[in-house]
């Protein structure tokens, strides 16, 4: 690594001398005490210039509103320029160049005619005939779909693994979660009759009065099972 | 290139060439390019200075002018429409690229002719003793100064000065009036005067 070179490095000196030397470079003094009349004058014109510019085109705007045409001198004013500008015209293209004027406008006119070309034709026109891109396409496409299905496996995985830590207690529903038909199995056997005339069922081996349902599947989980159920 | 002025016989020309041109005969359209090519160019050129722009803005013309063709009512001359839609173009084209036209200028050729103009030989008779040198160079001179104009004072002087259109057809072109027209013409004039005074004489 090349050491650092301090600004006060003596191998600068020269350099610095000769640098120094610029300081005794001074403008005229005649332009220096000209300068701030230069300025002054130069402010002035420029304010003139503004203020005529504004008038103009106030006094413009207003002729133009009442329909009068302004009273500018006309081509007499100015001869030499006239003359001057009119030398333009033996500026042009060379003739071979508007001769293909024709051609290069029906070309384009016939492409921005044309329907859009399908993307894969465009596609393939884009590749034209070099079995290297079709390769390299080739490769790219598989390294995608390789890659595609990769983060779709990790994906699930994580997806799967979320749930689980995040799965709600048995006892609690979500919010808003609409109320769902779910299915009940009992054993018809240990059914009694209630003193309302419903049939209370009682799962197998439970003698208490309460109430008991055996569920095969609840699509959601409900807040409480008697609450949810609708039958 | 000399343009000369529209001829009378052409307009009527120009309403049957669009009436055909508008029935699918592309022929019709492209007999109307053929006729205003040069003009549309040429116009298009002294506003930008610029070949490529030019070219480009001068096709843009023509699209536009074919695929709204069935909107062209008859009201002014075809030659009229097509220059306003030149016209608009070019401005539009203008004003959305400012900064570029001043940096980007580009001649076209300049006519070997210009070496025997009287008035060419008076405006560059200090110049270098080069002819074409001196003609590259007024050229690039008179670009530079027009691009200094807005490109509306640019176009009065385009159309008028250098293509030689009147008064009246100016304003039909732009939609306004001919006074305003004038009033352009003069204010473009007077800071063309200023830019350009190296080539004129001191009393004028």
């Amino acid at each position: 690594m090349p050491p650092t070179r301090q600004p006060n490095d003596p191998q600068f000196d020269d350099l610095r001398r000769l640098l120094a030397m610029k300081r005794a470079e001074r403008p005229p003094q005649e332009t220096m005490d000209n300068f701030l009349g230069e300025f002054h004058k130069r402010l002035d014109d420029e304010q003139a210039a503004d203020t005529a510019r504004r008038a103009n085109s106030w006094l413009l705007r207003l002729r133009e509103r009442l329909g009068i045409a302004p009273a500018v001198p006309g081509d007499e004013a100015f001869p030499a320029l006239r003359r001057l500008l009119s030398l333009k015209r033996y500026e042009h293209p060379s003739p071979a160049y508007l001769d293909n004027f024709l051609v290069r406008l029906n070309r384009r006119l016939i492409a921005e005619q044309m329907p859009p070309t399908a993307l894969w034709a465009r596609f393939r026109q884009s590749l034209g005939h070099r079995p290297l891109a079709y390769a390299q396409v080739a490769a790219a496409a598989a390294l995608m779909f390789v890659l595609t299905l990769q983060f779709n496996n990790h994906w699930q995985n994580k997806q799967t693994a979320l749930t689980a830590q995040t799965a709600p207690a048995p006892t609690i529903i979500a919010a808003a979660a609409p109320e769902r038909q779910v299915q009940v199995t009992y054993d018809d056997t240990r059914a009694e009759d209630a003193p309302d005339g419903s049939v209370i069922m009682m799962p197998a081996g439970i003698t208490h009065p309460r109430v008991h349902f055996v569920i095969d599947r609840v699509d959601i989980t409900p807040r409480v099972y008697a609450a949810s159920l609708n039958y | 290139m000399d343009l000369p002025a529209q001829p009378v016989s052409a307009v009527g020309d120009d309403a049957a060439l669009v009436e055909r041109a508008r029935g699918s005969d592309s022929a019709a359209f492209d007999e109307l390019v053929e006729r205003y090519k040069q003009r549309v160019y040429a116009t298009i050129y002294h506003m930008t200075s610029n070949h490529e722009d030019a070219n480009d803005l001068a096709q843009e013309t023509f699209i536009r002018a074919y695929k709204n063709l069935h909107r062209f009512k008859g009201d002014s001359s075809f030659y009229t429409w097509i220059y306003r839609i030149a016209v608009n173009t070019t401005i539009n084209f203008l004003n959305s690229h400012r900064r570029r036209a001043k940096n980007n200028l580009s001649l076209d050729d300049v006519d070997a002719r210009i070496q025997d103009d009287p008035d060419f030989i008076e405006r560059t008779s200090g110049e270098s003793p080069d002819r074409e040198v001196a003609a590259n160079e007024l050229m690039r001179q008179l670009n530079l100064a027009l691009q200094k104009l807005s490109p509306e004072h640019r176009l009065v002087v385009t159309l008028y000065d250098i293509q030689g259109l009147s008064h009246a057809e100016i304003a039909k072109i732009t939609n306004s009036s001919e006074g305003t027209i004038r009033s352009r013409l003069y204010y473009a004039r007077l800071q063309l005067q200023q830019l350009l005074r190296h080539y004129l004489p001191e009393k004028n």
